[in-house]
């Protein structure tokens, strides 16, 4: 298959449709995270699901290992979890025979899709052991750079509630995640369907949607879909909607950020909104595509002050707010 | 690739509409404005007129017609393609697929699966003819209210230079009763023929350079009006001498028929007089000369003593000539005074406009320039009688002591005539008078007649403009 030809992208929905269908087998009424879950592991990045224990977020992670087809590891994150438990570490190996000899013993972080459930509860040392990984697709244990396999997401989860004991995660992290999600809870049909499901006997399985080598087919396809630099210029500009010193930053962006958005999120931005044009039958991205995916993709990389703090400001409510200006002054002409 | 005409239909229907909403929207924001302004030109039309005239009025319609202008601007606007394809995308809904169509090259596959999906999109969009024939009516309407709220107010307000349309047809009557006055100026070289004379160039003038209105030019020809009536009324010593004339002349008063002119009756006395005539009371004659050269009749005077200091019937003869030649510039002063009496009706009737127009209005008056011809055209209208009936009219008390002749003795018999009936009757009661009673009745004309509010002052200076300004005691 040729990725630069758009006769693919039937294939490509319909791939990502039936990804939804077979996770949608087990995970119910949370479409939009899945959804959003599918475009950011299609895109290639890691996604940080944030919501109160119960919604589903480790059984969505796991039902989409189960539908990819690929190797999956889940890493409980507690306070005590070193680097070297999840990175791995060399051991001395004595064999008869032969000189006592180091052998790298790779940790968790080797696989396709890597489950870091409550991921805020390692410490901060811990959690940047996941920095080059996440990044680079590699990690450097004593002093020797080993790849991870490709395709390679993080999945991470967190708990907004409980925070004692809780160590933030740095900013360097948190921009690396492609998306941040917040799984909120169902409506009450699918409420009642969890129920329905998750008390009687279930003999529900997943089949493989695609494996890892389509998948990274679907990512590179997806990249190919032309943006209009009109809307480049949008994407930029949304971005830099988040920083305070320029002077297109509107007076709350002023008075309660501290930090804008990174390069990470116009990058995650654009890749998000073509995967959405292919699905919504499109060859091209449109600003709607962008509006769609701001939340998710700059939530997480806003950097509020003390004042947004006290003042209980949410990063979604300003980003909400730039969307709404931006959508206006796109439409006027 | 790029220039399917079906996208490039629908891009131009678009812009279209976009200038459309654009200029709909522009109406919109200027309507307070705009009511606001016409309001203000209400109330001052009504409350005070003299500030809402002259410059004021042009200063005011040059502000609405750039107002006009304004809203205008965007219909001529030229848009970019970007702006277009926006305008069509937000018109059909489309996801940004116009934008994107004329920002990508026209080359590679993806370029062609956007145009298909583009065009797909362009023939399963809802048409917005609605949303666009919406708007251009609401435009329409509201350019088409503008206009007829602004020529009803400000149009009529308008120096009439600016309208093409109506003036030529003032201009030409106007012009003939110019002419009429300077060939009046020119057959009487005397004050009144120079007064005549400047205040025709000083019409003209203004005509020319259109900086008056209706209204200041019936206050103008007003003005000559009434320099004309102080003339004539020294006429009125004038008839009285005249008996005291016609007994110093000793004529023979058989005749009874009154010629149509006192010159030309003074003309044919003076064919008939004998050679050996002399002038039976020169005393007379001289202090009429006197009385006449007091009022400033100095060649009606000048011809007097002439005529009381010839001592042959030649001598006479020239004296009468003299005498006739003066009476006849006397004559023309009292024409000029009708000729602008009409001048005035005429303008008048055009100003209210009534009946199918300016144009149709001077119609119905008798053209200045046929004031010489009896009988024909508009001169035979029994409420506008021609210039020349007028002229015996006016005439007559001051013809009856001197045309009598008689025929049969061949020798100039002077009688004075008793008072005749009907038009050559002395009027019951001074001109005056009339003016003065003519206030209450020109007021209840104007809250009777179904004139526009706006016009109703300027009929009421035009009434006081025409209205005598000294009261008979």
């Amino acid at each position: 298959m040729n990725s630069a030809d758009p006769s693919f992208a039937n294939e490509f929905r319909e791939k990502i449709r039936r990804l939804e269908t077979e996770v949608g087998k087990v995970i119910v009424g949370q479409d939009k995270i899945l959804e959003d879950v599918i475009i950011a592991i299609v895109a290639g990045g890691h996604v940080l699901l944030e919501g109160v224990p119960g919604l589903g977020k480790t059984m969505l992670v796991r039902s989409l290992a189960s539908a990819l087809d690929l190797s999956f590891q889940r890493i409980q994150f507690t306070p005590d979890l070193m680097p070297a438990d999840l990175l791995g570490t060399n051991i001395l190996v004595e064999e008869a025979g032969s000189h006592p000899r180091f052998e790298f013993s790779p940790g968790p972080v080797f696989c396709n899709l890597l489950l870091g459930d409550e991921i805020n509860r390692a410490t901060p040392k811990t959690q940047s052991a996941l920095l080059e990984a996440m990044q680079e697709r590699s990690v450097t244990i004593g002093g020797k750079t080993r790849l991870l396999e490709r395709p390679f997401f993080v999945l991470a989860t967190q708990n907004p509630l409980e925070m004692e004991g809780t160590y933030p995660l740095p900013e360097a992290q948190l921009d690396r995640f492609f998306f941040k999600l917040r799984v909120g809870y169902p409506d009450r049909t699918a409420f009642e369907e969890i129920l329905r499901r998750t008390t009687e006997p279930n003999t529900t399985t997943i089949q493989s949607a695609f494996n890892d080598a389509e998948l990274n087919e679907l990512g590179d396809f997806a990249k190919a879909v032309p943006v209009p630099p009109e809307i480049r210029s949008r994407a930029a500009d949304l971005v830099m909607a988040t920083h305070p010193e320029t002077s297109s930053a509107s007076a709350s962006v002023k008075k309660f950020v501290r930090y804008g958005a990174s390069p990470r999120a116009g990058q995650a931005l654009l890749l998000a909104a073509k995967i959405r044009a292919l699905l919504q039958g499109r060859f091209h991205v449109a600003s709607e595509d962008l509006l769609a995916f701001a939340l998710p993709a700059l939530r997480h990389r806003v950097l509020l002050n003390f004042e947004a703090q006290a003042d209980g400001i949410d990063a979604d409510v300003l980003i909400t707010e730039i969307c709404e200006e931006k959508s206006k002054a796109w439409a006027s002409l | 690739m790029k220039s399917a005409p079906e996208f490039q239909l629908a891009l131009r229907s678009a812009v279209r509409r976009q200038k459309l909403r654009q200029a709909a929207r522009l109406v919109r924001a200027a309507l307070p404005l705009t009511a606001s302004l016409a309001i203000v030109g209400i109330v001052l039309a009504l409350v005070a007129p003299q500030l809402f005239a002259g410059s004021a009025r042009l200063t005011l319609l040059i502000l609405a017609l750039g107002l006009l202008a304004l809203l205008l601007v965007p219909v001529f606007r030229s848009m970019s393609p970007i702006q277009a394809a926006k305008t069509l995308d937000q018109d059909l809904h489309l996801p940004d697929s116009a934008l994107a169509w004329v920002q990508f090259s026209d080359s590679g596959t993806w370029w062609d699966a956007l145009r298909a999906e583009t065009l797909g999109r362009l023939r399963s969009a809802v048409s917005p003819t609605l949303r666009s024939d919406k708007n251009t009516l609401i435009l329409a309407m509201i350019l088409i209210v503008t206009l007829l709220t602004g020529s009803w107010i400000w149009i009529p307000s308008v120096p009439q230079g600016s309208s093409g349309v109506t003036m030529p047809a003032d201009l030409t009557s106007l012009d003939e009763v110019l002419e009429d006055w300077s060939a009046f100026a020119e057959s009487n070289p005397n004050r009144a023929g120079n007064e005549i004379k400047e205040a025709a160039k000083a019409l003209e003038v203004a005509l020319q350079d259109r900086e008056a209105d209706r209204s200041n030019l019936l206050v103008r020809i007003a003005t000559v009006e009434d320099r004309l009536q102080a003339n004539l009324s020294s006429l009125d010593s004038l008839q009285s001498l005249l008996p005291a004339l016609a007994e110093a002349l000793s004529a023979d008063p058989s005749q009874s028929s009154p010629p149509p002119s006192a010159s030309e009756a003074l003309d044919k006395l003076a064919a008939q007089l004998p050679a050996d005539f002399t002038p039976a009371n020169a005393s007379e004659l001289e202090e009429l000369a006197r009385q006449l050269s007091e009022a400033g009749h100095t060649e009606l005077a000048e011809a007097l003593k002439a005529l009381a200091k010839s001592t042959d019937g030649k001598q006479a003869q020239d004296a009468l000539k003299k005498l006739s030649k003066a009476l006849s510039g006397a004559e023309a002063l009292a024409d000029a005074k009708r000729m602008m009496e009409l001048a005035m009706m005429q303008l008048a009737a055009a100003k209210e406009g009534t009946g199918s127009g300016s144009e149709g209005a001077l119609s119905m008056l008798p053209k200045l320039s046929d004031s010489g011809n009896p009988g024909s055209g508009a001169g035979s209208d029994p409420d506008f009688p021609e210039s020349k009936t007028v002229r015996a009219l006016e005439a007559a008390p001051l013809l009856a002591p001197v045309t009598s002749a008689n025929q049969s003795a061949g020798e100039a018999q002077i009688q004075v005539l008793p008072t005749a009936e009907g038009l050559q009757e002395s009027p019951t009661r001074a001109p005056t008078s009339t003016a003065v009673s003519e206030g209450p009745l020109s007021e209840e004309a104007i809250t009777s007649e179904d004139l526009p509010v706006v016009h109703r002052a300027t009929v009421r200076r035009y009434f006081e403009s025409i209205r005598p300004k000294t009261e008979t005691p």
